[in-house]
């Protein structure tokens, strides 16, 4: 799994639901993520920035709803992955949030945690595949290589950085 | 000097109607063609609608459930999969019996434009639909044009 740290909001109106969650994906996820929850979206959307990787977001929400604010997490950072969980199983609401730019609809039930965190994995290991698929390299030669052309780059930088000065 | 254009009407909408259940099928085309200039092909199979994908239609609406006669027949998310890989700009919208949440996410995932239910109300939502479809290519338009000149 990619090391780097990724930031997560949860945003839902049920506090049980929201604690149960966090602790599934950080049981999950250990180190990788930075859980973050929220009780309503307004609270959320103050704090999305460029660096918001995945946020889970419910449909149903006190003052805007999950669509609506769906619409503002992407206007702050389009490449936001958000999950749509919630108890709704309108199908319009289903599509609009595709429309929208949602990466999935879940709804919630006993299966919800564990269909979660299977689109949470795939997401953080989503640019090794791409590689994977791209170049057909293994998994460990992909990680070293990303860690190669990041290491590379780091010296290049600094050695740069040490001849401008 | 001045020029002459002439001004040639705007050809019909070409939408493909893709349905094995010949009753649905004649009924939708029969609907359209009451309310609106189309230009309407029909298809029973996503195997024939695939063999003539070269007629470059503007919208396709595509059953779900296109095996349910012929069993090995190409079903409705495999033909959604084949027009996509022709060309993914070809809005598809989906039509399926079943209203269930699982199916349309399914369908949202594979680029279906919308998922419509089966119903008495279901032509006046592809209606909708069509109308929203074109206002979308026509905003994705205007947007390259801004686009190019920054």
């Amino acid at each position: 799994m990619n090391t780097q740290h990724h930031k997560l909001f949860i945003i839902d109106d049920n506090p049980r639901l929201v604690d149960e969650l966090r602790q599934y994906l950080e049981q999950a996820f250990g180190e990788s993520l930075t859980i973050f929850t929220f009780h309503s979206g307004e609270s959320a959307l103050k704090h999305v920035d460029h660096e918001t990787n995945i946020v889970i977001l419910d449909h149903d929400l006190p003052g805007e709803n999950g669509n609506e604010i769906l619409k503002s997490i992407k206007r702050l950072n389009p490449n936001a992955e958000v999950i749509m969980l919630t108890s709704n199983e309108d199908v319009k609401t289903a599509i609009h949030a595709f429309r929208n730019g949602a990466s999935d609809y879940v709804i919630k039930g006993e299966k919800a945690e564990k269909k979660v965190g299977s689109l949470v994995y795939n997401m953080l290991t989503y640019p090794v595949r791409v590689i994977n698929r791209e170049i057909g390299a293994s998994k460990f030669f992909t990680i070293f290589l990303l860690v190669f052309i990041f290491i590379g780059l780091s010296v290049a930088i600094s050695l740069i950085w040490a001849m401008l000065n | 000097m001045k020029t002459i254009q002439s001004i040639q009407p705007k050809p019909p909408v070409k939408l493909f109607l893709v349905d094995d259940d010949p009753v649905f099928l004649k009924a939708l085309e029969v609907e359209f063609l009451l309310h609106a200039d189309f230009a309407i092909e029909t298809y029973p199979t996503g195997e024939l609608c695939m063999e003539n994908i070269s007629h470059a239609p503007d919208v396709i609406i595509l059953d779900f459930h296109l095996d349910g006669i012929d069993k090995n027949a190409m079903n409705g998310l495999a033909t959604l999969d084949a027009i996509k890989k022709h060309n993914p700009d070809i809005p598809v919208v989906m039509l399926s019996s079943q209203d269930k949440i699982e199916v349309a996410v399914e369908c949202m995932h594979h680029k279906a434009f919308d998922y419509v239910v089966k119903s008495e109300t279901a032509f006046l939502r592809l209606q909708k639909i069509i109308t929203s479809i074109f206002q979308f290519k026509k905003m994705e338009k205007q947007l390259n044009w801004y686009m190019d000149r920054i």
